[in-house]
């Protein structure tokens, strides 16, 4: 009957920031609309571009962009964009769903219905999830319609992207599971997954990547525990290269979304052991 | 027929607190079952591992048939948690609804059943009303509603007078003796032990996690072999002098007479004696020894 599922969607969407969420991204979708005005043609099929009001028709070498370019470096800039602001805001908001589950006297009516654990936890999950999801796809897809529309050209890896960010924010929900399951917490489990997001991960990227530190056992420990988070920096260069070239490997949003699932088998782990 | 039956029901916290220790018990269909005990005496433990809130430590037990550790052994069975804590963006309808869909309640099932019970509790005219605005009796009326929702064969409420006025009480009172008129079992916790007096009819007492004590009701109210009677005007000495010539034990507290005796010939031939001297007797009555005095004892010895 999916009821945990159905509390959980109602819940999240009880959460005003979600609809926050949803009229930017309508309001950014509006603004492209209106405010972008793309002519394709003239020689070699160049653009011409206007920007409220502003013609930028080419380089300051009198050279007309490149349509599909143009359009590469648009898509590219609004997937990073709603990479990190879902990311950010949509952890923030969903960061109270198992630790306000997990309080005495909410859970335990809950555990009394007959479902087992594993569904429970996986119904709350996915209740959290599926919102994100919509407010993720709705702007990505919207977007691409339009920008498709006034370009003239269906750059289907757009939406790819998008998925890339879904499932990068899924990994990331399931580590704050797994930290929420361990603390109990709201704020920990945030502080924790913003921690190991924004500072250790880029952090380690950058060790990685410039050898900063000597010694084989150093450099040993940095690799491990680089491998078993989630890779920010790699997924923002992959969402780049998706959009825009046709060379690109997923190994990032694969690894961390591997990770994801390891830490969401762990919660369920922790969750079907626990007393409440 | 059992459809609850623990045995050597175990559970420690933290592997130091025994919370309960080798519990074993049978509830029968339709009784309506008390488990008594004080604070920390395992009754919530029980319950609790009953739904698998709580892992056992060791010890078994089945519900309905059902090992505990089956989801579907809660197919039927309704709960009332103590202080027991609703999503406070719902409305009381909302409520049901949502608690029905996750009983794996048809949502047909579900619609025809909401205003039935909300019209039990006496929540039909809140019904849209959202539950932050409800006061800890509204709160623990509709609790009892969510039990309901999945019509559950065995129902285990966790104090569920708690914090509620004596009308409210009445009300949740006369609920579950309609539960109880339905064939239902049903299950209660309580440290309300004249609530629980007046609807059990098997009560169990608890103490630091071990039964002590278990029977019937009547069992635990039995006559004390003494009678109390009140006469018309204030304190008589005939009444002392009488009992004291027959050696009876003789008090006087709070305008009546106790006397130490069920022998009712001597009774009898006092109240002539009394009536012969024109001293007007306004009531006879036997002391019974109430649930809160047995409970006050038993403990004590143990």
């Amino acid at each position: 009957m999916l009821g945990v599922y159905r509390l959980t969607l109602k819940e999240t969407i009880t959460k005003k920031i979600f609809l926050t969420f949803f009229v930017l991204s309508t309001i950014f979708i509006i603004l492209i609309i209106f405010a972008l005005n793309v002519k394709v043609g003239g020689v070699d099929s160049k653009i011409l571009l206007d920007f409220f009001g502003q013609n930028i028709n080419g380089d300051r070498e009198g050279n007309l962009f490149d349509p599909k370019e143009i359009l590469g470096y648009v898509q590219t800039g609004i997937a990073i964009a709603v990479f990190f602001i879902s990311i950010f805001f949509s952890l923030f908001a969903t960061a109270g769903i198992f630790p306000n589950f997990l309080k005495k006297g909410s859970v335990d009516l809950i555990l009394s219905k007959p479902i087992s654990r594993e569904k429970i936890f996986l119904e709350r999950f996915f209740g959290a999830i599926t919102i994100v999801g919509i407010n993720i796809f709705y702007t990505v897809i919207l977007s691409w319609i339009v920008l498709s529309i006034k370009f003239e050209i269906w750059n289907y890896k757009f939406l790819f992207a998008g998925l890339i960010i879904f499932m990068f924010f899924c990994t990331l929900f399931s580590l704050l599971s797994l930290v929420s399951m361990l603390t109990r917490s709201t704020v920990i489990s945030l502080l924790i997954v913003y921690f190991v997001i924004f500072i250790l991960s880029p952090i380690l990227a950058g060790v990685q990547r410039f050898t900063i530190i000597e010694g084989t056992i150093y450099q040993s420990v940095v690799k491990i525990v680089y491998l078993v988070l989630p890779k920010i920096s790699e997924t923002v260069v992959l969402i780049k290269d998706v959009v825009m070239s046709d060379n690109y490997s997923i190994a990032p949003i694969l690894s961390s979304f591997i990770i994801g699932i390891i830490a969401v088998l762990a919660s369920i782990g922790i969750f079907k052991r626990m007393d409440f | 027929m059992n459809v609850i039956e623990a045995k050597d029901l175990t559970k420690h916290y933290s592997g130091k607190v025994k919370a309960l220790d080798k519990f074993s018990i049978e509830v029968e269909k339709g009784k309506v079952f008390s488990l008594l005990g004080p604070n920390g005496a395992g009754k919530t433990t029980f319950i609790k591992l009953m739904l698998s809130i709580v892992k056992p430590t060791s010890g078994a037990a089945t519900i309905l048939g059902s090992n505990i550790n089956d989801p579907l052994s809660r197919k039927k069975i309704g709960y009332l948690s103590e202080n027991h804590v609703f999503p406070d963006y719902l409305n009381a309808e909302q409520i049901l609804f949502y608690y029905g869909m996750m009983a794996n309640v048809a949502k047909s099932d579900i619609k025809k059943r909401i205003p039935v019970l909300l019209s039990k509790v006496k929540l039909s005219d809140k019904k849209n009303i959202k539950i932050k605005k409800f006061s800890k009796g509204m709160l623990q009326r509709l609790g009892t509603a969510q039990a309901l929702i999945n019509d559950p064969e065995i129902i285990f409420l966790d104090e569920p007078t708690d914090g509620i006025d004596p009308i409210g009480r009445i009300e949740i009172r006369e609920i579950l003796n309609e539960l109880r008129n339905e064939g239902k079992t049903i299950f209660i916790n309580s440290h309300l032990l004249s609530e629980v007096e007046r609807i059990s009819d098997e009560i169990a007492i608890l103490k630091d996690g071990k039964l002590i004590k278990r029977g019937k009701l009547e069992n635990f109210i039995n006559d004390t072999g003494s009678y109390r009677i009140k006469l018309v005007g204030s304190k008589n000495d005939l009444i002392e002098e009488y009992a004291r010539s027959k050696n009876i034990e003789v008090n006087f507290e709070k305008g009546y007479y106790k006397l130490g005796s069920n022998d009712l010939t001597q009774l009898n031939k006092l109240i002539d004696e009394l009536r012969s001297n024109e001293i007007m007797i306004s009531e006879i009555s036997p002391i019974k020894e109430t649930l809160e005095d047995y409970f006050i004892k038993i403990i004590g010895e143990n």
